[in-house]
């Protein structure tokens, strides 16, 4: 039974993205002038050198930690809709760890800078998960206000202390040390090492949510808190426990992007990354390996936003809409109902 | 034809069968005559309340012919049938917790000058109803703060002020008092002088024997028959409610004086609100004895649970269990003792229901090394435990990974059951353990509990229904205001009507009411 | 630093920059109260708002009147609200997922016209902007102390009338006991006939219009142009603002106006002379000041709850 759920889940999942797509297919038509040429910008030109599929590996490892940080969170029945947030103090943490700690042994250096990453994406989530399991303050109002803070908070920074005196236009920081940078994998597989991390990351969370003590508590207060309270569960501390986990994965994020990527910390310089978290988080129904897929899914997409942008008249925000057709699909489960009815009718017509 | 115009209701051959495949109703036929009260009985889940609700507008049928006064209807939701004179009273009261009790009455059916509430001109009809019918109501009073038995009050009210000429009430009687549930009758058997019409759910015989005119008997879904009260007698009724002779009750054996497990001294507790709600309640509980608490809902009995269980820091007083103080204790250090307890909300408290049964199962023994070995939790092991628990209490379930939510109400008790009789508790505390569950589950869960009596275990009984109580308790403990007004040794001596008067008023003293 | 101030205040400009900074957050805040109701955090304000400001700009230029500007913001921010009731209530969806995606397709819709139409990615400020009148009162205008509540937007008008039709219809009307009852317990509402989904749908309606006067004020009449995710939290703050006011209409304009002071007296740091704070540090301020808020009014109310019930 819950196979055959399963089933129909997956199903309705691909048919969203599947109606999506051709719904912004539409909308290209509908727009632009060079309607083919972007279309086959948008899907296909992604897939059809090793840069670009390189292009979308460098693309997929921040989106994959992202998913997987929003997905601990709604396990749990919480929103941390400040993904955003913690992913830039993570990345704002290194470029600090980065520039300013070098006379640490290099090794040790590249522990710490993790280190300062992961820390701060926890405490900066904790925040509000604190805010949530004693005082009762909706984690949505204070995980978005906190996403505010931290964006600006990192940009006055940047802007007024720690600026690169070379860096032009640019807000940014100095460049970090060459012996922290992420190295290609190999000379086919030119992307950076980080997808490793994101990974392994995949894997752990796995564990974390499907076969250890803390995943079943954790999903148990997602599912009813009031039983979990009366089974005995801490649920302050699960909660409090589930935004620092939430918040490493994020801040471990903004950490990879920065020294796989960006190599300095510049303002506000991933806008959409904590949304493109909880979408894939939704849109994989919280499950690691689904989060891995769609995140792939959402990597091909960019980078056909992004050729589609330079090589036509239609801008890459249409990557957003096709994005959010999927998520109001999926959530909404527009289309179970009908597939269970397809499913039924068969049934009946095979039994007779 | 005739005949006909004089049934107010009448419904032909009707079936409800649910989106999820549960038929409800299949094939019922039922007739009520103008000005009579109708009891319709029949067992829990026989499909009283449904058929009711199809009648009503709130449930769409599948199949069948629904005929007000003669003419065919099709309600397709509540406005409707009030407006064709229907009124009723459900099972769940149907109040706006913050609203006062004339917003409550008057929801739907405000009054109106030019486009305000005109609250005046509603609170006078509002009175004069009142005086008619015997129902007295505070009108300025916000809801939340009434008794149940003045809420049942305002349900009344509310369908009288919106004109209704024909009343359905679901099981009424569930939640008063025997003194409350004749104060209602009264005011029936009023409304019928009035030319009202009343229909009347209940699964109580001796209510039927009492007040109605005729009866009409559901099982499985399906009409058995219909009888005037005057021709029948509770035998024959009983018979053909349940279809099947109940087994006996499991025997009792005499337990010899056991030891004390659990004692409960002075102990005083105030709501988060700091209402005090227990007073000064002391009890001890033996080994091998059932101590049953009577007593309406809302004086005290779920502060005391959750001062024991952890939930309220009780103000003063101690609690020991097996001679160990465990006032104030956290609750996840009370559910690693061997203490079972099976709270009253059972689809809140009890279980969670859109996880699996073997979830369910080990919400307190998934770290107890039992299942896991450090962080990790071996699901093998657990749907294993699982598969054994769910044939060894009979429950139905397709499988160990079955939802607790696509079971029914009876199944999902005896989940919350084997789960907390499982852990060889020396103590079970069972609130309501058997509220709104099938008669079979009933007679499973009474005999489980008696069972574990003989075994030694100390049970606390906490049950609004009268019968539960005097039915398994070896001593009777009756709730008033947080306070236990009386103990007694439940034998022949004590009556129904006895716990009646105290748990209503309290001591008994000549006025009859306290303070 | 206190004289600055002081002379600040009497000279009255703070009330000036209060009212400005709190009309569309009180529009927005009654609107979700509206949702709030029947039950539905209403997250989707933000991009109400947003859509609302960019479709009454563009109206508005291309027409020249500032009223069928506002009617066209209205009309894409209802159209996003029943979308996301729709989504809700037919669907089932959770509304904090629905809300979040009406916010990123408000702001990825305007980008995309944006640059579509107007072929920038950043901002659009048409040559002529017909703005939304301030209202001079003409004999207070002159009085001293008075004068404070002449000159400002039609809009901040409309932002305190809301309150007080919001506490009208919420109290005195039997659309509004209908409406919290829904809210209250449906069960009770749907037992007497009320047509639960007609009071559902019609909140979300009254949701679009004034969160449609609050995102066309951002764009016709706080300023005259339409930047890329203008509203900038306004919308989520407004629902800080509901629960600081506990979901009661003279409460939002209470925590609306705390708000709104905090963030005057931070502006004016700003511009004290010879600071030299980053100014985004300044422009953090209401965000902080509206999580600490939150903190300070949850600890009173579960200190009033511990305190003994009188009686």
């Amino acid at each position: 039974m819950k196979q055959k759920l399963k089933n129909t889940n997956i199903l309705s999942t691909v048919l969203s993205i599947v109606i999506a797509v051709l719904l912004g297919c539409l909308l290209i038509l509908l727009v632009s002038d060079e309607p083919l040429s972007a279309i086959k910008s948008l899907l296909v030109l992604p897939l059809s050198n090793t840069f670009y599929m390189n292009n979308i590996i460098n693309k997929v490892t921040p989106l994959i930690l992202v998913g997987l940080s929003a997905s601990v969170a709604f396990r749990t029945g919480l929103f941390n809709m400040g993904v955003q947030g913690q992913f830039y103090i993570g990345a704002f943490m290194t470029a600090i760890a980065g520039n300013y700690l070098t006379g640490l042994p290099k090794g040790l250096h590249i522990a710490v800078v993790f280190l300062a990453a992961v820390c701060g994406g926890v405490i900066y989530a904790t925040v509000a998960g604190a805010l949530k399991a004693y005082f009762n303050i909706n984690e949505v109002v204070t995980t978005l206000m906190l996403n505010y803070i931290a964006t600006l908070v990192t940009s006055g920074m940047t802007n007024s202390y720690f600026r690169d005196p070379d860096s032009g236009g640019v807000i940014r920081m100095r460049y970090i040390p060459e012996y922290l940078e992420f190295k290609e994998i190999s000379s086919l597989i030119t992307a950076h090492a980080g997808i490793l991390i994101a990974l392994a990351m995949v894997v752990l969370v796995y564990f974390l949510m499907k076969h250890s003590v803390l995943g079943y508590r954790m999903e148990t207060v997602g599912q009813n808190k009031v039983f979990a309270q009366y089974g005995g569960l801490n649920i302050k501390l699960i909660t409090i426990f589930c935004f620092a986990v939430s918040g490493g994965l994020s801040g471990l994020a903004g950490s990879v992007e920065v020294l796989g990527i960006h190599r300095s910390f510049f303002d506000d310089f991933a806008s959409g990354m904590g949304g493109d978290g909880l979408i894939i988080a939704l849109l994989a129904s919280n499950h690691p390996a689904g989060v891995l897929l769609i995140s792939f899914f959402f990597a091909y997409l960019k980078v056909g936003g992004q050729i589609m942008q330079q090589n036509t008249d239609v801008s890459r925000e249409l990557v957003l809409i096709i994005q959010v057709i999927m998520i109001m699909l999926i959530s909404s489960r527009m289309l179970t109902p009908y597939l269970n009815k397809r499913k039924f009718a068969k049934e009946v017509k095979k039994n007779g | 034809m005739d005949t006909d115009i004089q049934n107010v209701i009448e419904m032909k051959d009707m079936y409800k069968i649910y989106p999820n495949g549960t038929v409800a109703n299949s094939g019922v036929n039922f007739c009520v005559k103008k000005g009579e009260i109708h009891a319709l009985v029949g067992e829990n889940g026989a499909g009283k309340t449904t058929l009711m609700k199809v009648l009503f507008g709130l449930e769409e049928k599948t199949k069948g012919a629904v005929y007000i006064s003669g003419k065919e209807v099709n309600f397709k939701s509540p406005k409707e049938a009030i407006a064709n004179g229907m009124g009723m009273v459900h099972q769940e009261f149907m109040l706006v917790p913050s609203y006062t009790v004339a917003q409550n009455i008057a929801l739907g059916n405000e009054k109106t000058k030019k486009i305000f509430c005109d609250r005046k001109s509603e609170k006078e009809q509002m009175e004069k109803i009142s005086k008619q019918f015997g129902l007295a109501a505070d009108f300025d009073e916000p809801v939340y703060r009434l008794s149940v038995g003045a809420k049942q009050r305002i349900e009344i009210l509310k369908v009288l002020y919106n004109n209704a000429k024909i009343i359905i009430l679901d099981e009424p009687t569930a939640v008063l008092t025997p003194q409350e549930t004749e104060e209602l009758f009264c005011s029936l058997r009023l409304m019928v002088k009035d030319g009202y019409t009343i229909v009347l759910i209940t699964h109580k015989i001796k209510e039927v024997m009492d007040i109605s005119d005729s009866v009409t008997v559901l099982r499985n879904g399906q009409t058995i028959k219909t009888l005037k009260t005057g021709e029948t007698n509770p035998d024959e009724i009983t018979r053909l409610m349940i279809g099947r002779q109940l087994k006996p009750k499991r025997e009792r054996v005499e337990c010899k004086d056991g030891k004390t497990i659990f004692e409960v001294s002075h102990l005083n507790v105030m709501d988060r609100r700091g209402a005090l709600k227990v007073r000064d309640m002391s009890f001890a509980i033996k080994a091998g004895e059932i101590f049953g608490i009577a007593g309406v809902e809302g004086n005290g009995q779920s502060e005391l649970i959750d001062a024991i269980i952890g939930f309220l820091k009780p103000s003063s007083g101690r609690i020991f269990y097996n001679g160990k103080d465990i006032t104030g204790i956290s609750t996840s250090d009370f559910r690693k003792e061997s203490i079972g307890y099976i709270p009253d909300d059972r689809n809140l408290r009890g279980s969670s229901l859109t996880q699996s049964v073997a979830e369910n199962f080990i919400i307190c023994s998934h770290n107890s090394g039992k299942f896991n070995k450090g962080p990790y939790l071996n699901w093998k092991e657990v749907r294993k435990d699982a598969r054994d628990l769910i044939a060894e209490y009979e429950i139905k379930a397709d499988s160990e990974t079955a939802l607790v939510g696509s079971m029914s109400g009876g199944n999902v008790q005896k989940v919350i059951v084997a789960r907390e009789i499982s852990k060889k508790p020396n103590l079970l505390i069972a609130c309501q353990p058997t509220r709104g569950v099938d008669i079979s589950s009933i007679e499973y869960i009474h005999n489980k509990i008696i069972e574990q009596r003989n075994e030694g275990t100390a049970v606390l009984l906490i049950s609004a229904e009268l019968t539960e109580i005097m039915g398994l308790s070896d001593k009777i403990g009756m709730l008033y205001n947080g306070e236990l007004v009386a103990v007694r040794d439940n034998d022949d001596s004590v009556t129904e009507n006895e716990i009646g008067k105290y748990i209503l008023n309290g001591r008994q003293n000549p006025s009859g009411t306290e303070e | 630093m206190a004289s600055f101030f002081f002379q600040q205040i009497l000279n009255l400009s703070v009330f000036a920059i209060v009212f400005k900074l709190v009309a569309p957050v009180i529009l927005a805040a009654i609107g979700g109260l509206f949702c709030g109701k029947v039950g539905v955090m209403n997250i989707g304000l933000e991009g109400a708002m947003l859509v609302s400001a960019f479709f009454s700009i563009v109206v508005n230029a291309m027409s020249g009147s500032w009223i069928l500007g506002i009617l066209a913001g209205c009309a894409a921010s209802i159209f996003l609200c029943l979308m996301l009731a729709f989504f809700t209530f037919k669907y089932k969806a959770h509304h904090i997922v629905t809300g979040f995606a009406i916010n990123t397709f408000a702001s990825a819709m305007t980008i995309f016209l944006l640059q579509t139409f107007f072929g920038s990615s950043g901002s659009y400020q048409p040559e002529k902007v017909a703005m939304i009148p301030v209202v001079n009162i003409p004999v207070i205008e002159n009085i001293p102390v008075l004068s404070v509540i002449s000159g400002h937007s039609l809009i901040v008008w409309m932002a305190f009338f809301s309150v007080v039709l919001c506490s009208l219809i919420f109290y005195k009307t039997p659309y509004g006991a209908h409406l919290i009852a829904v809210g209250e317990n449906v069960q009770a509402a749907r037992s007497v006939g009320i047509d639960e989904m007609k009071i559902k749908y019609s909140a979300f309606v009254i949701c679009g219009i004034l969160c449609g006067i609050g995102g066309a004020f951002l764009s016709t009449g706080a300023t005259s142009m339409f930047v890329r995710d203008m509203t900038a939290g306004n919308g989520f703050i407004a629902l800080a603002v509901i629960s600081l006011g506990n979901a009661r209409p003279y409460g939002v304009l209470r925590g609306g106006l705390i708000f709104g002071f905090a963030n005057a007296i931070a502006i004016l740091i700003e511009t004290y002379p010879g600071l030299s704070v980053p100014s985004q540090f300044i422009q953090a301020i209401p965000y902080a000041v509206t999580i600490l808020m939150l903190t300070v009014h949850m600890l009173q109310n579960s200190r009033r709850m511990l305190a003994p019930a009188k009686g």
